[in-house]
């Protein structure tokens, strides 16, 4: 078939020769092409040959996003790990960006096609329970023995659902105050400490805001995440306490969103979008412009990576009221359509618990590992930079987790809008969060 | 002032000024050149470098040895997609045109005018039934599913019709005092004297879908199916703030199509003359 | 041409237009009519289709108070009314300089047409990066000059306009070639006449060749109107819609809604909206082209 067609297009393309030049010119160009798409047929031949599966092998597919570009390295080397320890077992690894991995994610589950194996944030993993689209893995923890207990209580419950385990805690992570110590030096304040509040953190990034014109106090943003932690510092929430409801524009949500807006508008110890010029809170600190900013564990390896001679360390998030820090866990989940679960059962403990493959992801600082034991978290706290590395750990005391609602992107589309028409100064606090709360209730159902 | 030197500096400036605009257009593809060679430390330094100080074809590598995302791969998708959507699009437009601008049947005109109406629905209002369709057909995530809605091409058929109608009877009549049937006719007569228009057509539909994303986008789940734009969008997602990777992966993803126009180009010129343009 | 009303015109009449009218059926008639009911209908793609719950005209009413509509038209017309005037004059200059004869135009029309062979994804992509508010090479330029630029894609008010770059560039070859084929088609002797008159290059221009051309640049007015409502490439890669809801469009939405929100009934509604809008700009070129451009050519 593909023959014919060339023909007839090689055909097509000699029609009314004129210029003889030209003519060579384009033969070459044809024949290229031809040796280009036969040397193409000949690899994916070879593709194709290599792929047909031995008898007795098992290949599943981990379709996942957390790996991103920073890390795809350390997860094939823990695929390769696992595939050496169960030989049985092959593992074809299709990682995708955060951006679009939940719409592939829908389009494979919906295609029937979906993958064996894969990674759920919390945030997104009771739309999928949910929808039925997960195994439980209850049955497979008796099954094969593993116990459950492993796993620490907290992240296990980021994949629990109606009380039953539906996922494996994979990793999890924190968000801390990063901070420049050089700046605070110049600056002349001292470092930050556990207790620090608010008011401790504008004073100093007022002070460091004072350094220079391309020089930064501090960097949070204005968006959902940020919104829905930094409420929670001064006594509010997105949901009312029952969850039935929405309390967007409560009294507390609007105060703090005001200042969170006039750190940027009012004291602009915080860059404005313009000001900030497409530039990330990491090229900021390690252009050393940046006194302090809110990051998570998984910023540390491109600091490292970038930062030499940035002098940075890491403490517990200020609080206002009340102190409230991150706490994110991504699962990873079996398909119910797939009837090679009991070897996806086995990978994802393996990715998540095994001592190996538990090293590998602390030596590379990829997030944190999901397991309970002490001696091997040990050797977390000791890789430095950041020096204080406690902080990490310290942070979970006061964790506050995303809300879990089936309709959690629709929410985050719907909110996340308003707030940065806040972040621009383009909307008060109270009118954004207002309509906010309208479009919820009008969008979003709670039952 | 002589009129013959003042023709020369008209001349001159003309040049002048056309080639800075061939500058203008052509100045992000030298960019993109200039990005590929970079190493992800010297991406974001200023003052900007046009050439860069270790020029390397790292980028290149890593694109092309990314785990699980074969460029080669890709590329024979994309051709095999591209060539057999153009062979199966212009094939039935110009069977459909045949019959329109030569057999008269009951009904030919009703007929006729539906196409021209559904040339102003656009696929992205169909999008969402087809896509439904075609899960229900099982044929999501298949080459089959991507390809068969453009069977019916309504601007094929109408370009092609346009040029049919105006080949003389007398060709035909020849044939048919011969004894050729209508299918001969078609394939011996029709078709050979149809080359410029089905070549324009062929052109259009394979840039077409050479460059599409949203329908593949939803239709093919498999890493092993992805055409060269969804290797290159799914990039974009994971590789977001390493630009060599990204530019590299579209130089390479350009280079195909534009080999393709260069072979093509003098024809379609003619092809587009020859009145394929009606208002 | 003459044929004979026999059993093998019929069948050649009959299998010659069965592909064509399978499809046409198949996947041009039956989905827009299947996209009105299923915009009565609350489905989710993961779920089983009997889980579709009929919810009338809900979707619609949704649809025009949430003021997100209103949003996407707006940015939808801030597109075109600076692109649809840019682009007609840009690829009209070019396809002038285009029509004269001199040495190396094959040079310069493949050049100006290497954007449009370029895929939306690969020009987004070299855009995005020439748009970058500090490393950008658009912003270094205007630096040059003293001008700080904004950071293009993160802003809301310049995020449009940094689509509306990308796509003038894109674009601008492929209606410059379609205005080619038309200057060509202009009988010379009309310019010979006014050269006689005295008439300068401008003159010329404005009197005979704008004129004579008027059908094709409504229609290419027409074809950018309906592209308009329909971009998404561009905006997908470049924006994904942001900043805030700056640069949501009608195609976007169709497709955030059906796959990132599970909502297939909200996605046909837009289908639908969608749809309708460009049935009434096809309707109004029917209806008055022939009052506004000169068709004497």
């Amino acid at each position: 078939m593909v023959i014919i067609i060339l023909k007839l297009f090689f055909k097509i393309m000699n029609y009314k020769n004129i210029k003889g030049g030209y003519v060579m010119f384009k033969r070459l160009v044809s024949v290229l092409m031809v040796v280009c798409l036969l040397f193409v047929v000949v690899l994916t031949g070879c593709d194709k040959t290599a792929d047909t599966e031995e008898s007795g092998v098992v290949t599943i597919t981990y379709f996942n996003f957390s790996a991103g570009a920073d890390n795809a390295e350390v997860l094939e080397a823990m695929i390769a790990d696992f595939e050496e320890d169960n030989p049985g077992i092959k593992v074809e690894n299709v990682s995708v960006g955060y951006g679009e991995y939940f719409t592939q994610l829908a389009t494979k589950i919906a295609a029937g096609n979906a993958p064996d194996v894969f990674e759920l944030n919390m945030e997104n993993f009771l739309a999928y329970a949910i929808r039925g689209t997960i195994r439980e893995v209850d049955g497979l923890f008796e099954k094969t023995g593993i116990d459950k207990s492993v796993y620490s209580e907290a992240v296990l419950k980021a994949g629990s659902f109606n009380d039953k385990q539906y996922a494996i805690p994979l990793m999890f992570s924190t968000v801390m105050l990063v901070y420049n110590k050089d700046l605070f030096d110049q600056a002349g304040i001292a470092y930050p400490t556990e207790d620090w509040t608010w008011e401790d953190e504008m004073q100093a990034a007022k002070k460091i805001r004072a350094l220079g014109d391309d020089t930064w106090g501090v960097l949070q943003g204005i968006q959902f995440w940020e919104f829905y932690k930094t409420i929670q510092k001064n006594g509010g929430n997105l949901l009312s306490e029952d969850g039935k409801q929405f309390t967007m524009n409560s009294p507390e949500n609007i105060e703090t969103l005001t200042y969170m807006r006039d750190r940027i508008w009012k004291y602009n110890i915080e860059p404005t979008e313009e000001q900030r010029a497409d530039r990330g809170s990491n090229d900021l600190m390690v252009e050393g412009k940046l006194g302090m900013f809110y990051g998570g564990v998984w910023s540390f390896a491109d600091l490292v990576k970038r930062g030499e001679g940035v002098n940075w360390d890491i403490e517990v998030e200020p609080g206002n009221t009340a102190k409230a820090s991150h706490f994110f866990a991504n699962v990873g989940c079996i398909s119910t359509t797939t009837d090679k679960y009991e070897a996806a059962f086995k990978f994802l403990n393996y990715i998540a618990s095994n001592p190996k493959a538990v090293r590998r992801r602390i030596e590379a600082q990829w997030e944190l590992p999901t397991i309970n034991d002490p001696e091997l978290l040990k050797t977390y706290l000791e890789i430095k930079p950041p020096e204080n590395k406690e902080a990490v750990f310290k942070s979970l005391d006061y964790a506050v987790k995303p809300p879990a609602l089936e309709q959690f992107a629709e929410l985050v589309e719907i909110v996340n809008p308003k707030l940065e028409m806040v972040r621009d100064n383009l909307m008060t606090p109270k009118e954004a969060l207002d309509a906010a709360q309208k479009e919820a209730e009008a969008m979003i159902r709670l039952d | 002032m002589t009129l013959d030197k003042k023709k020369k500096i008209k001349k001159i400036l003309f040049y002048v000024i056309i080639s800075i605009i061939a500058l203008l257009v052509i100045v992000p593809f030298l960019w993109m050149i200039s990005t590929s060679l970079k190493g992800r430390e010297a991406l974001r330094t200023l003052p900007i470098r046009w050439i860069p100080k270790d020029i390397t074809l790292d980028a290149y590598k890593e694109v092309i040895n990314i785990p699980n995302f074969s460029f080669t791969r890709a590329v024979f998708n994309s051709f095999y997609l591209s060539i057999v959507t153009t062979f199966v699009s212009v094939m039935s437009s110009a069977m459909a045109a045949f019959i329109f601008a030569k057999i008269p049947f009951k009904g030919r005109n009703v007929l006729f005018s539906i196409f021209l109406a559904t040339m102003m629905i656009p696929g992205s209002v169909t999008m969402i039934p087809n896509y439904i369709i075609l899960k229900h057909l099982h044929l999501l995530n298949t080459f089959t599913g991507l390809i068969i809605p453009f069977i019916f091409n309504a601007f094929g058929v109408f370009l092609l019709r346009q040029h049919m109608a105006s080949i003389d009877d007398a060709y035909f009549e020849a044939a048919a005092i011969d004894g050729a049937s209508l299918v001969q006719i078609f394939f011996k007569v029709m078709l050979p004297l149809s080359k410029p228009a089905l070549a324009v057509l062929a052109f259009f539909v394979f840039a077409g879908t050479w460059n599409s994303y949203l329908w593949p986008l939803i239709v093919l789940t498999d890493r092993a199916k992805y055409t060269l734009q969804l290797v290159l969008g799914t990039m974009s997602t994971r590789f977001g703030n390493y630009e060599h990777l990204l530019m590299a992966g579209s130089i390479i993803s350009i280079i195909p199509i534009i080999l393709a126009y260069i072979i093509i180009q003098h024809f379609l010129e003619e092809g587009l003359n020859l009145g394929g343009i009606e208002g | 041409m003459y044929i004979k009303n026999n059993a093998q015109k019929k069948i050649t009449v009959f299998l010659f237009l069965l592909p064509s009218v399978a499809g046409l059926i198949v996947f041009n008639v039956v989905p827009i009519i299947s996209a009105l009911g299923l915009s009565f209908f609350r489905y989710d793609i993961l779920k089983p289709i009997e889980d579709m719950t009929y919810i009338g005209l809900s979707h619609y009413r949704t649809l025009l108070s949430s003021g997100e509509l209103r949003a996407v038209l707006t940015n939808t017309l801030y597109y075109m009314v600076m692109y649809i005037p840019i682009i007609i004059v840009v690829s009209l200059l070019l396809a002038s300089m285009l029509s004269r004869k001199f040495k190396g135009v094959t040079v310069y029309k493949v050049l100006f047409y290497l954007p449009v062979l370029t895929s939306w994804v690969a020009g987004a992509l070299i855009w995005k990066w020439i748009l970058n508010g500090e490393y950008g090479l658009l912003n270094q330029f205007l630096a040059f000059f003293g001008i700080q630029g904004p950071s293009w894609l993160t802003n809301r008010v310049w995020a449009m306009p940094g689509i509306v770059l990308a796509s003038i560039w894109k674009d601008s070859g492929h209606f410059a070639l379609i205005f080619l084929a038309a200057l060509i088609g202009v009988n010379k002797s009309y310019y010979e006449a006014a050269e006689i008159d005295g008439a300068g290059t401008w003159k010329k221009f404005s009197r005979i060749t704008l004129p004579l051309i008027s059908p094709i640049i409504f229609l290419v007015i027409i074809i950018n109107i309906i592209a308009g409502f329909q971009i998404f490439e561009s905006i997908f890669i470049m924006t994904g819609g942001g900043p805030g809801n700056a640069t949501i469009v009608i195609v976007e939405r169709i497709y955030k809604n059906a796959f990132k929100f599970y909502r297939m009934g909200y996605a046909a509604a837009y289908s639908w909206v969608l749809f309708i809008i460009i049935f009434v700009v096809t309707y109004i070129q029917f209806k008055f082209k022939k009052r506004w451009v000169n068709y004497d050519s």
